[in-house]
């Protein structure tokens, strides 16, 4: 699942270098998305407890 | 104006590159693969260097600097969350630079980013020529393709530790080359 921003990341990256900046920022905000599943995907019982 | 903040962000984007290659180098020839959490925050900073490229190769605009700060922030709190962990269990997790672990380093790089993009914006000037598709100076052009091989060559590391399912926290080597 982590894979999955690095790969909309490297898309995005690829178009604004050619050109598309609108729609590198639409990938970003995707990409952007992702990781903040992914991360909430992770367990946090190990500070949940010790907070 | 606009040059003073299109050259910053040149340098950054390089800063950023660098960081990126020594983290392979670190994982390649030391044999020290990132935990779920370390390739998070590997995700934001390449993101934080997007919000560079688009500064760099489309002129300033408040939402590239949205991009690098909101990719900061993401790598800020999960390096944050992963360094409270670590104080929580009194553990580790790979190797230490000068004293401080990667999670530590990363922590303090993405604060001081979210100071450095929190500074540019006070450069109003910068935004008096709005965003446009400019030709960018070979330098800046070279810089860009930097980037993009170097965040395709952490995606393709992602790929082969993780393949397309969630990662471990101590990975013993790369998950899609066993099978």
């Amino acid at each position: 699942m982590i894979v999955v921003p690095f790969i909309l990341l490297v898309i995005a990256a690829l178009i604004a270098t050619i050109g598309l900046r609108r729609v590198s920022l639409w990938v970003w905000f995707v990409a952007f998305a992702a990781a903040l599943f992914a991360f909430g995907q992770y367990p946090f019982d190990v500070l949940n407890i010790a907070l | 104006m606009a040059g003073l903040s299109r050259a910053l962000n040149s340098l950054a984007l390089l800063v950023v590159c660098a960081v990126l290659l020594f983290v392979l180098y670190w994982e390649f020839m030391r044999g020290e693969l990132p935990g779920a959490l370390g390739l998070l925050q590997r995700a934001a900073l390449v993101g934080v260097g997007l919000g560079m490229l688009l500064n760099v190769r489309f002129g300033a605009s408040e939402s590239h600097y949205g991009v690098i700060l909101a990719s900061a922030l993401l790598g800020a709190w999960v390096a944050g969350r992963q360094m409270l962990a670590y104080i929580v269990t009194a553990g580790s997790f790979g190797s230490a630079i000068f004293e401080w672990h990667f999670y530590t380093w990363a922590f303090v790089g993405f604060c001081a980013t979210m100071v450095f993009a929190t500074a540019l914006l006070f450069m109003e000037g910068q935004f008096f020529e709005g965003v446009r598709d400019t030709r960018p100076s070979s330098a800046a052009q070279a810089a860009g393709w930097l980037f993009v091989l170097v965040a395709l060559a952490h995606a393709v590391s992602a790929l082969l530790q993780c393949g397309f399912e969630s990662c471990i926290d101590a990975p013993s080597g790369y998950e899609l080359l066993r099978k």
